[in-house]
């Protein structure tokens, strides 16, 4: 226990303090040498008076707070026991923090001072060292649509990450370059909230819609941000921090060409349809023909028996997202399914079935839309001979 | 704003210690409390006496604690979501991410309705945390080195380096599950006696004598009498004026016991009136009332949630034969409630029941309260 004994203070920072006569506040996070990890919160610069305060039992004024990236409204603070030695506020918690995550201490310097102004609390933040064996970094690990073309109107690239991402930075991380290496500006959607995936592990990074519709004011005034016939290229930013606060193991680039814009969205009745056979547990396969939307292709295609009965399994898109595979978790019996095709399915253009993403009302017609699943029915083939005399 | 580093040294006061000497040292209470730093090694299945009284097993320490909680006030919460994310809640009191927290029991306290969860950390750290949830987002991590509490040991623990058959450790089987009733605190688990599944009666306060039953039952879907498979949850109920326990299994059936015959017969073979069907376990079992009628709640490891009429278990003829095949139900049947993912449940008030439910979409665990009028 004798290194435990001994720490090493990580950061010190100096924060505003009390301007009513008491010095700067000092915040220090110390590590305990042994493991690196989190030891104790100390926080000088404080008056007798506000000493006494924090360290009263629930009032808040004082907290620190563990998590894994960004600090939550609401979120509970670390339990844990504040005391005051001498001049210094020292708070000990009550389970030692996990490697990796952001310490945020929060003091309400105006509540410690009984000062009836409304100051913002100072907030600052401490990254604690990942785990030594936790060092792997952070990957792209793929980028969609995986083709090397697309359309002009694309509308979402979807960037996935082998790691949970600091979500609010990737405007900031993300470039998209022209043929000649120049930067394609304004191409993304700005969006407050980013939208990742529950896990913080899949961004979907939208075209701005108002650019790639023809006849808005910024599809007027700016074009769109891509040209059927010219390259670009999708650069992501080795700088990107993690939720860890890491920056990424390297960067990543899609290098592909864009071509005429696609009006049409998915038709069901035109895809190729190949069907196991009655007794396999094989693979129903659908060749869409084109690229789809690689998040909404996976989940809005389902198969049932004739009856409607869900049937399970598990379903894979082939890369490049032009072909669906399913594959039951029982065995196919005989007789007619349905493959069920949910309206809200997109190509990479955002075009829904008999619903374009942008349709010139002038030149086609608006009929109506599907509202319901579509259904595409199959009967598995009969088994091969080989099969039925084993 | 400066920015500087600094490296220091000083000396660490040991945390522990320093709490066991300023803890407050008052004589013991009426019910043998008294405060100070409770040593609890683990924290498991949990329950509340009609007093507010605390209990918890300590099965790492072989040991059992009541706590009085000094709950204050009465907590508010919102409607339909007691508390959403508690785990990303917990994991934040706790310092961890809420991959890293297991909930090990939860109980309501039946007077401030402040909502109770023993958790541990998984990541390497096993301290056990109590934490009370006094509004939904009031998460607090119960100090226990400064608690008013009385201990009794566990009743013939099995030994603390004993395992099973199968490599598990014994301790981890010892406590599976509590229910306070009549003044004695119900304790269901394994004993040392020979591995047996065991039912101990522990009167409260802790200075009588405590004493324990070894039961056995018809294993319907395992078409054998089992004694060594331990009682996962239970609820002591009132059915046709007779005092009974009900008890699930493991795989799973249900048995009957008579509290009267726990009195007069040391070793008892249940009753058992219901398959809910094999490859799940019965993680939690309570009794409430809606509208004056009396009904049984099952939470299940692999099954929906459960509702049972007790009417129905008294007149239920005894199962004597297994049923036919895999995750066939049998005897006294049950309607599934359409509620999945539900890990915990306890009795809220006079119209919700609390239950602590993972979100099969999502993953996330929120504590929820379901309508009776559903129920």
């Amino acid at each position: 226990m004798e290194d435990r004994a001994a720490f090493l203070a990580l950061a010190l920072l100096t924060g505003c303090g009390g301007e009513g006569g008491s010095g700067p506040v000092m915040i220090s996070v110390a590590l305990d040498r042994a493991d690196s990890t989190f030891g104790a919160v100390r926080v000088e610069g404080l008056t007798a008076s506000a000493l006494e305060r924090a360290t009263a039992p629930r009032t808040g004024a004082v907290a620190v707070f563990a998590t894994p990236g960004s600090l939550p409204e609401g979120a509970p603070p670390l339990a844990g026991s504040w005391r005051r030695t001498h001049l210094t506020l020292e708070f000990r918690p009550a389970f030692p923090p996990s490697a990796g995550l952001s310490l945020w201490v929060r003091i309400d310097t105006a509540a410690l001072e009984a000062r009836s102004e409304n100051a913002r609390p100072l907030l600052r933040r401490f990254d604690l060292p990942p785990a030594a064996g936790d060092s792997a970094a952070t990957l792209v690990t793929a980028i969609h649509p995986a083709a090397n073309s697309v359309p002009e109107n694309l509308l979402r690239f979807y960037l996935e990450f082998s790691a949970p991402m600091r979500p609010g930075q990737a405007l900031a991380h993300i470039r998209l370059l022209d043929d000649r290496g120049v930067e394609v500006r304004n191409a993304f959607l700005e969006l407050l909230d980013e939208l990742w995936d529950p896990a913080g592990c899949r961004l979907t990074l939208l075209f701005d819609p108002g650019r790639v519709k023809r006849g808005i004011r910024t599809n007027l005034e700016s074009g769109r941000a891509l040209h059927a016939g010219r390259r670009y290229a999708l650069r992501v930013l080795a700088g990107w921090p993690d939720a860890r606060g890491n920056p990424l193991a390297r960067g990543a680039e899609k290098r592909f060409v864009a071509t005429a814009a696609d009006y049409t969205g998915p038709v069901p009745e035109s895809w190729h349809v190949v069907v196991p056979a009655v007794g396999s547990a094989g693979p129903l396969e659908v060749q869409f023909g084109e690229p789809l939307d690689h998040a909404l292709a996976r989940r809005l295609l389902a198969v049932q028996d004739e009856a409607g009965h869900p049937i399970g399994g598990e379903v894979t898109l082939q890369p490049g997202d032009r072909i669906w595979r399913f594959v039951p978790t029982g065995r196919w019996l005989a007789g007619r399914h349905q493959l069920l095709v949910s309206p809200e399915l997109e190509d990479v253009a955002g075009n829904r079935p008999g619903r374009p993403f942008d349709a010139d009302i002038t030149r086609t017609p608006a009929g109506s839309p599907p509202t319901k699943p579509i259904i595409r029915w199959f009967t598995p083939r009969a088994p091969e001979l080989a099969a039925q005399l084993r | 704003m400066r920015i500087a580093t600094r490296v220091t040294t000083m000396c660490l006061v040991v945390a522990g210690g320093t709490a066991l000497a300023a803890a407050r040292s008052d004589a013991p209470d009426a019910r043998g409390m008294r405060f100070g730093a409770a040593p609890v090694q683990s924290l498991g299945a949990m329950t509340f006496g009609p007093d507010g009284t605390l209990f918890i097993a300590d099965p790492r320490g072989a040991a059992l604690f009541a706590f009085d909680p000094s709950d204050k006030g009465t907590a508010t919460y919102g409607e339909q979501y007691l508390s959403r994310d508690i785990d990303q809640k917990v994991a934040a009191a706790l310092g961890t991410t809420r991959d890293r927290v297991r909930f090990n029991d939860m109980a309501v306290n039946p007077i401030s309705h402040n909502i109770f969860l023993t958790v541990s950390r998984v990541d390497g750290d096993t301290k056990p945390a109590l934490i009370r949830l006094s509004g939904s987002d009031a998460v607090e991590v119960v100090d226990l080195s400064h608690v008013k509490f009385a201990t009794t040991p566990l009743p013939e623990a099995p030994s603390p380096d004993g395992k099973t058959p199968w490599g598990q450790p014994q301790w981890t089987l010892s406590v599976t599950h509590m229910a306070f009733a009549d003044g004695e605190l119900l304790v269901a688990g394994l004993s040392n006696e020979q591995f047996a599944s065991a039912l101990r009666r522990v009167p409260f306060p802790f200075s009588k004598a405590a004493s324990i039953n070894t039961v056995e039952i018809y294993h319907t879907s395992h078409n054998k009498w089992e004694t060594a498979a331990p009682i996962e949850a239970f609820v002591p109920i009132t059915i046709g004026g007779t005092p009974m326990i009900v008890a699930g299994y493991g795989c799973s059936p249900i048995a009957t016991f008579k509290r009267a015959d726990l009195a007069s017969t040391k070793h008892l073979r249940g009753r058992t009136v219901a398959e809910l069907g094999g490859g799940n376990r019965p993680i939690d079992i309570i009794r409430y009332q809606r509208d004056g009628k009396e009904w049984i709640l099952v939470a299940n490891s692999h099954r929906t949630l459960m509702r049972i009429d007790p009417s129905l278990i008294a007149a239920a003829p005894e199962m004597t034969k297994p049923v036919s095949q895999a995750y066939e139900p049998g005897g006294v049947t049950y309607l599934p409630v359409a509620s999945a993912g539900v890990m915990q449940i306890d009795d809220f008030n006079s119209d919700f029941v609390a239950v602590l439910q993972r979100d099969i979409e999502s993953g996330a665990v929120n504590l929820m309260a379901l309508q009776k009028r559903w129920l």
